[in-house]
This record gives structure tokens, sequence and C-alpha cells, in this order.
């Protein structure tokens, strides 16, 4: 598949149509999706019927005919979101996400809904109720997570662009894994109304893009004021505007790199030298707490993941155990049902908010959160974009890490700081490692500056 | 942290899951090593933080009384209702 840039502009200038290109894409689904399991389900016949119209309307969107898919814990009105998980296996969206709404004013296609890591917790997508994805580039690697589904219906092209959801690195981490471009936008410039919550302070939309193009065309659609999300920031949509990369600052934090596997580190120096010889300036930068952003994340997200889960309770959607003979039963019973990983996360949630711990974990990761917060706007004020490697190593074969929770969670190491201060972030293919596997660069920027990345960005790109 | 598997059995009761005695062993060792990872926190001197627990101004909208639109859709998609109520089992 093309890009969602080109394709929109080949649809509008009567070069192909949208019906062609949705056909393009469900053979390239129905041909690649045995394999990598990256749908959970494809909304064909609507597409065509949609496309069709599309392809009669005069005045076409930024988006005209370009088939999208969306993670499945975006609501998309009438279609099931199950967050991969059991407990919501036949829940069907009631309304539209604020970012699905606006995906389709511009008459993209949502083609279909993307596997995850149950309620998007995870780094594999192995903690999927419905199989794990595998990595197009290698099947017998993991895609990244949480994200991972909708990552890989990009990588491999059976569609131009998809959305997914990042609370500590789950957009920036498989498109890592997957060679694409991921963002992280900063916290509040996305809607998250109708977005399933599982962290509500840390949650955000993005989109997982073949290049900085489209990241910049489709982050400039769903952002913006939503008055249905309280958290949304009081910020117009992101302005889809190229700057001059070769007046920003740019800063590594030493931090990063300690321990580094060597040959991200190699890529890391590459990356900077493209970025010298193209006029960028480096100065050296500190942030001396980032590291403790994955244990405050594991607590922080946990916690608040073990409140906005509480109202899954199996009566009204997912499997129902009627062997119970109470509602108290009822709700243990069902309950049961969530997975593994969920459940470690809501247990983990539960135990630091309780009264004899809250002090010692919760309220403590809530004061790290500021430290870190602190680091950032003190390093900002030195720097434009602060440079690191979006993942501590290149994708990792299926069932590696399983066994090894604490590896896994150190997948976040990078990525969780920007979701922990607010931040954007930004994470685009650079290299590949001895097995050929890409390499993902990653870009921070102070908040609301989206545009510092992207620029950035498009240099390594070139 | 340890955490002790009187302490796991305690903490899935109050999160309301029914787990299996396999399950609280094996989680009172993941959640263990998982509580000792997260120590290093402690590390972090906050003795001069000042923090709010909410992280972002809330937005505020007119106060202003609407008819959900989807009332009818969302129960009816309940797996056992009564009209437009939620069927459960009794409470007491």
């Amino acid at each position: 598949m093309k890009t969602a840039f080109q394709t929109a502009e080949d649809i509008k200038s009567g070069k192909t149509t949208a019906v062609e290109t949705v056909k393009e894409s469900l053979a390239k689904i129905k041909e690649l999706n045995p394999k990598i399991n990256a749908f959970l389900e494809v909304f064909e016949e609507e597409a065509l019927a949609r496309a069709a119209e599309i392809d009669k309307k005069p005045n076409k969107g930024l988006l005209a005919g370009v088939p999208i898919a969306l993670k499945d814990n975006i609501l998309f009105k009438g279609h099931t979101a199950s967050c991969a998980s059991k407990m919501l296996s036949n829940y069907k969206a009631v309304y539209n996400a604020t970012v699905t709404e606006r995906l389709l004013a511009q008459d993209a296609i949502i083609i279909g809904r993307t596997n995850m890591d149950e309620f998007a917790m995870g780094s594999s997508n192995e903690n999927s109720a419905f199989g794990p994805v595998r990595n197009p580039l290698d099947l017998e690697r993991v895609p990244g997570g949480s994200s991972g589904g909708s990552t890989a219906a990009v990588a491999s092209g059976m569609v131009c662009a998809a959305l997914g959801s990042d609370t500590g690195g789950s957009i920036r981490q498989p498109a890592a894994f997957c060679g694409i471009t991921g963002i992280k936008p900063t916290y509040g410039r996305v809607s998250r109304y109708g977005l399933v919550a599982f962290a509500s302070s840390a949650d955000q939309i993005g989109p997982l893009t073949r290049d900085v193009r489209d990241s910049k065309l489709i982050l400039s659609i769903i952002s913006g004021e939503d008055d249905r999300d309280s958290t949304s920031a009081d910020k117009p949509a992101f302005a889809n505007a190229d700057i001059d990369a070769k007046k920003l600052t740019v800063g590594i934090p030493a931090e990063f790199l300690e321990g580094l596997n060597p040959q991200i580190l190699n890529a890391i120096n590459s990356a900077k030298k493209v970025l010298q010889d193209k006029g960028v300036v480096f100065k050296p930068v500190s942030l001396p707490n980032a590291k403790y952003a994955s244990p405050c994340y594991y607590i922080l997200t946990s916690s608040e993941a073990s409140s906005n889960l509480a109202r899954f309770d199996g009566l009204r959607y997912g499997t129902k155990d009627s062997s119970a003979k109470d509602l108290e039963e009822t709700y243990c019973k069902n309950r049961a049902n969530f997975g593994p990983e969920v459940k470690r996360r809501i247990m983990l949630g539960t135990f630091s908010l309780g009264s004899a711990h809250a002090e010692d974990y919760y309220l403590k990761a809530q004061a790290v959160r500021e430290v870190i917060r602190e680091d950032f706007i003190k390093t900002f004020k030195d720097v434009d974009v602060i440079l690191t490697p979006t993942t501590p190593n290149t994708a990792f074969k299926i069932g590696e890490k399983i066994n090894d929770i604490i590896s896994l969670y150190l997948s976040d190491l990078y990525t969780a700081p920007a979701n922990i201060a607010g931040v954007p972030a930004l994470s685009v293919p650079f290299g590949k490692d001895d097995k050929n596997l890409p390499i993902g660069i990653q870009f921070y920027g102070n908040y609301f500056e989206e545009n510092k990345l992207y620029a950035l960005a498009k240099l390594l790109e070139a | 942290m340890e955490i002790n598997i009187e302490e796991i059995k305690k903490v899935a009761k109050l999160a309301k899951f029914d787990i299996t005695e396999q399950e609280a062993e094996l989680y009172t060792k993941q959640l263990s090593a998982v509580l000792d990872w997260v120590n290093q926190l402690k590390n972090v001197d906050t003795s001069s933080v000042k923090y709010k627990l909410e992280v972002a101004p809330a937005r505020q909208r007119e106060d202003t009384p609407v008819l959900s639109p989807c009332a009818k859709d969302v129960t009816a998609a309940f797996n056992e209702r009564e009209d437009n109520f939620l069927k459960v089992k009794k409470v007491l």
C-alpha cells in the first residue's frame, strides 16, 4: 500500500478509486492476516460500500478512501470493541470515539479492528485473549505492544495507516520493532473520548504510519479540543506546517546510553551525525531521574487501571457465569476471565492504593512523577528536543520473555518517561541490527511541540 | 519487598476476582519481584516535591440537561435485562 497522503491524492486526482484501494487492502489482509493475526475483525462489505460512496462524492476529504485500522480499544459505532479481552468479547460500541468521528469526517475508511495486548497492558502483544500478533518482518518475533496489531497491519502493507494508543510506549515500541513511524502526542492533544480507559492520566491516542508526512497529516486531523474529554487541552488542532529543523538544538541524555545495546548505540551515533551534518546543534543534557519512570509508571498506571477496570463486572457484556449464588460471587467468577497480565496489574494497583501501602507506593510514585516532570521542564529550557533510543533491544522472539515479567516491563524503559511527564515523543525507524531487524530512534519534545519532533524525524528519513 | 500468599488472596478478594491456589502462588512470586523492582523509587528524594493528584486542568462544559442518545442501545446489549434495566442476582 502507498502512504495515506499519496493514496488520498491518487483517489482525488482520479488516478485510482476508493473501491480499488479498499479491494487492494482487503486482498492483502486475506493473504497476510492468517499468518500475522493483526486484525481481529475486518469490516469488508461495509468498507466497500463506503468506498463506492466516497468515489461518488464531488468534494473529498483529506483522507479520501484511505484504508485505516483502529486498535480494538477505540470505539467505532455499531462495531465490536473488545480490547482483545474475553470480558468485552461481545461489546458493541454505541457511539464513535472523537478520533473515529474525525477520521470519518475526512472520508477515511475504517477497514477493521486490530489485535492488541488485553486492555493495552503489555509490550509484546502476547497478552491478547485472541492469540499473539506476529512481527511481519520475522514471524518468529513479537511486533511489540500493546498496539501490535495496528503496527503490524501498517508495516505489512495491509492498510495505509492505523491508530494506536500509548500509555507507556504502546505506539512507539511496536513502531520501533516493526520499522514504522509512531507518535505519542502531548497528553491532552488528542481526545480520549471513546478510548477504553486503561490509565487515564497517561493514555493518549496517536497514529502509526509509513512515514512522517502521514503521521503529521493524521495528527492534524484527530487532534484538537473536545468538550467530551475533560483532560482535552484548550489548544487548536496540531497545525500541519513545516519548521526549519536546522535551527533546533538537540540533547542526548547520557543516562539513556548507559549499558545500551551496542548496535542501538551505533544507530544513535549515526543519527546524531546525520543531524549534525544537516546543521542541527547538539548540547549535553541530563535527565537523572528518567530511569525511575518505568517503575513509577507501573505503580501509577496499575493503580488507575484497578479503578478503571472495576466497571467490568461481566454482567453487561462478556462471558457470564450463571452458577453463582449471589451478586458478589457473580462478580468474582466473571472477573476471573481477565487474562493473567491484567490480573497482575489490577492486583498491583489494588495493593499500591491500599491504606497500608499507599504512602510507600502510590503517593511516592506520584511524587517521583513530579520530579521526572521537573527534569523535563528544566531540560527543555536548554534544548528544543531530546534524542534517545526507543527501545533497549530490537524485536525479541515470541515466548522469549513471557516468564520474565521484569524484563518485559523494562521494554518501556525509554518510552515511559514521556507518559509520566505528559510530553510528546516520536519513534522513527533508523538503521537495522545484525539480524536485519529495525531500530527506532526516539525524539522527545516540549509540551505541544510535536512539530519539532517531526522536523528532525524528517531529516532522518531523507 | 516480600508479599505473602495471604496478602495476595486478600488483594484478589478486594479486586473481586477468584484465583486458584496455583495462581495465588504464581502471583505471590511475580508481584514480590515487581515490588522489589519498584522499591528503587525510595532512592528518589521527594522531600521538597509539591504535587497535586490531578494532572491536568479539567475542562468544564455548560451544565445543560440532554437525553442520552444511546441509552436504548446500551441496555439492548446486556446479557440479561428486563425492560430497560440490567438484571442481576440478588444482592443480599
